[in-house]
């Protein structure tokens, strides 16, 4: 067995009078792609922003590398670096270019030498195929470009866990192959990955396990074969059923 | 595409400069004559002349050190203040917008609080009170303060003259409306972009210096050129303390002719003459930075 990267238990969430997070346990290995599903609403992105504290939750715990990120006395700046994270709007820095979005938070936060930060940025940019565009300004780039280079911004921190919140959502179906080409990748090369998604396919395929998300709980988690082969709950049957119809 | 229209645009802009500029060589012996000739027709007339026009002119060009003098005040003061007022107001944004976080320890979330609030009450007594209260206020606290040092009424006149007194409160004033000028720059962002910031372990300083403000102060530049043009109007009020600007200028020369409807003719055409190329200028400033401008601004 080994060590959970993160382990959340009883993490509760409301905004307002609308509880969204009804006490959330779930554990995420090392080199493990996990991917969220579940309807609008559900609590899925609710949950990943919480893991990065760009929500805070209201009870429960999440422990990362060993510590509790609810503690208000944690350094959360510190343990941002290690948790990678993509948008669904990919929120490229507008004011910089290609090469500066990868390179300003690895020479601000953790102080990297202007050069180094460049050439990882460039290998990075590289792998994700945009070895063309590292001087490109990012507002003219396409929406599948600028989610690579979303990615490949975040793993220029050389994060412990990946967090993608609906990458492909904003993307054109034709574009959504080359994002999701990326992170299959990124799995086979080991990276520990949460991915929130709709995108039923690519969580059968690269997932080492789905949960199902629904009402602000998890409903049911297990393998792929499992969870879309022969799932426990009917809610989970009808969430399904209603997304493959909706496919064909 | 692009950069074929713009080549093309520049060879129109340069070529017809070009033009303007030959013709210009070519009639200026002529051109020279004519405007002295101009000028000499009116400096020899003994009485202000009985046409509304001609004693507009008349009284431009017999006065025209003075009415000099206060043109240049006025675009001192509007180009002073406004640089000041942005430096200061950059200040007072970043104290506006403080919040306490939970996460902050109690000394930090109490000087956020404090900030805030300072800011907040400046804001609302500047944005609240006409400017020429502002400045008489202004003017008779600095008076009384260097009196305090015992220092004489000229010594003191030198220090604190109506133009400092003046360009301070100018610069105060302002600040308050390019504070809340800049805030809104700074709302107008896309939250995602601190959030991707933060999600990268950049800590709140960091977002803001690095990407957030950046982006809201390049959105704010017509705005700020506004405050500018503003500042060339609303200037005018600071010649109730003295300030010798275009308003006090026009009201002197009035006064050496009693003829007040013309010369405060030749003020309004002037003050129009400023905000015009000003808002062309801007104009021409946004669209290299490819930022929308406006017209000219109504006041503050």
């Amino acid at each position: 067995m080994t060590e959970p990267v993160i382990k959340i238990s009883k993490l509760e969430k409301s905004f307002g009078n609308l509880k969204v997070l009804k006490g959330v346990d779930l554990e995420i290995d090392k080199g493990e792609v996990v991917c969220i599903i579940g309807a609008s609403g559900s609590g899925k992105s609710t949950l990943l922003r919480c893991i990065n504290l760009l929500e805070e939750a209201d009870s429960g715990e999440i422990l990362f590398d060993g510590q509790n990120l609810m503690d208000l006395r944690v350094n959360i700046n510190a343990l941002r670096q290690k948790i990678g994270m993509v948008f669904q709007s990919f929120n490229l820095f507008n004011n910089k270019n290609v090469l500066d979005n990868c390179t300003l938070a690895p020479v601000t936060v953790r102080k990297i030498d202007l050069n180094a930060a460049r050439e990882t940025a460039i290998k990075h940019l590289k792998a994700v195929g945009l070895g063309d565009f590292i001087h490109a300004d990012v507002n003219r780039l396409s929406g599948g470009q600028k989610q690579r280079v979303a990615i490949a911004r975040a793993l220029c921190m050389e994060p412990e866990l990946m967090l993608f919140d609906e990458p492909t959502s904003a993307l054109d179906p034709e574009i959504v192959g080359e994002v999701l080409d990326v992170m299959k990748n990124l799995a086979a090369q080991g990276m520990t990955m949460t991915v929130v998604t709709h995108e039923m396919a690519f969580a059968r395929e690269v997932s080492d396990r789905v949960v199902f998300m629904d009402g602000g709980v998890i409903l049911e988690q297990g393998s792929p074969a499992k969870v879309f082969g022969s799932p426990e709950h009917a809610r989970t049957r009808e969430f399904l059923s209603r997304y493959l119809d909706d496919k064909k | 595409m692009a950069e074929k229209r713009f080549t093309r645009r520049l060879s129109y802009t340069t070529g017809g400069l070009l033009l303007i500029l030959i013709a210009l060589v070519i009639a200026w012996p002529s051109l020279n004559d004519f405007i002295n000739n101009f000028i000499n027709k009116y400096e020899e007339l003994d009485t202000n002349p009985q046409g509304f026009i001609d004693s507009m002119i008349y009284m431009t060009i017999k006065c025209r050190n003075i009415m000099f003098t206060g043109v240049w005040t006025t675009v001192k003061l509007a180009l002073a203040g406004t640089a000041i007022a942005f430096i200061l107001a950059i200040f007072m944004v970043f104290m506006r917008i403080q919040e306490p976080d939970r996460r902050d320890n109690l000394l930090i979330k109490i000087i956020k609080f404090a900030v805030n609030r300072f800011a907040r009450f400046y804001i609302f007594i500047i944005r609240g009170t006409p400017m020429m209260v502002q400045a008489l206020i202004f003017y008779y606290f600095g008076f009384n303060l260097f009196k305090r040092t015992g220092l004489t009424v000229s010594e003191i006149n030198n220090i604190w003259s109506f133009f400092i007194s003046g360009l301070f409160t100018v610069s105060l004033n302002s600040t308050a409306y390019l504070a809340e000028v800049l805030r809104g720059g700074i709302l107008a962002i896309d939250k995602g972009q601190s959030e991707a910031a933060r999600s990268l372990g950049m800590t709140n300083w960091q977002t803001m210096r690095k990407v957030v403000f950046p982006q809201a102060v390049k959105n704010s530049i017509p705005a700020i050129g506004n405050e500018f043009i503003i500042n060339i109007k609303d200037s005018s009020v600071l010649s109730v303390i003295g300030v010798m600007d275009l308003m006090y200028a026009t009201k002197s020369v009035g006064g050496i002719y009693y003829r007040s409807l013309e010369i405060y003719c030749v003020a309004a055409l002037l003050y129009l003459i400023l905000t015009y190329l000003s808002s062309l200028l801007l104009k021409y400033l946004s669209s290299r930075l490819d930022v929308k401008a406006q017209g000219i601004p109504s006041s503050n």
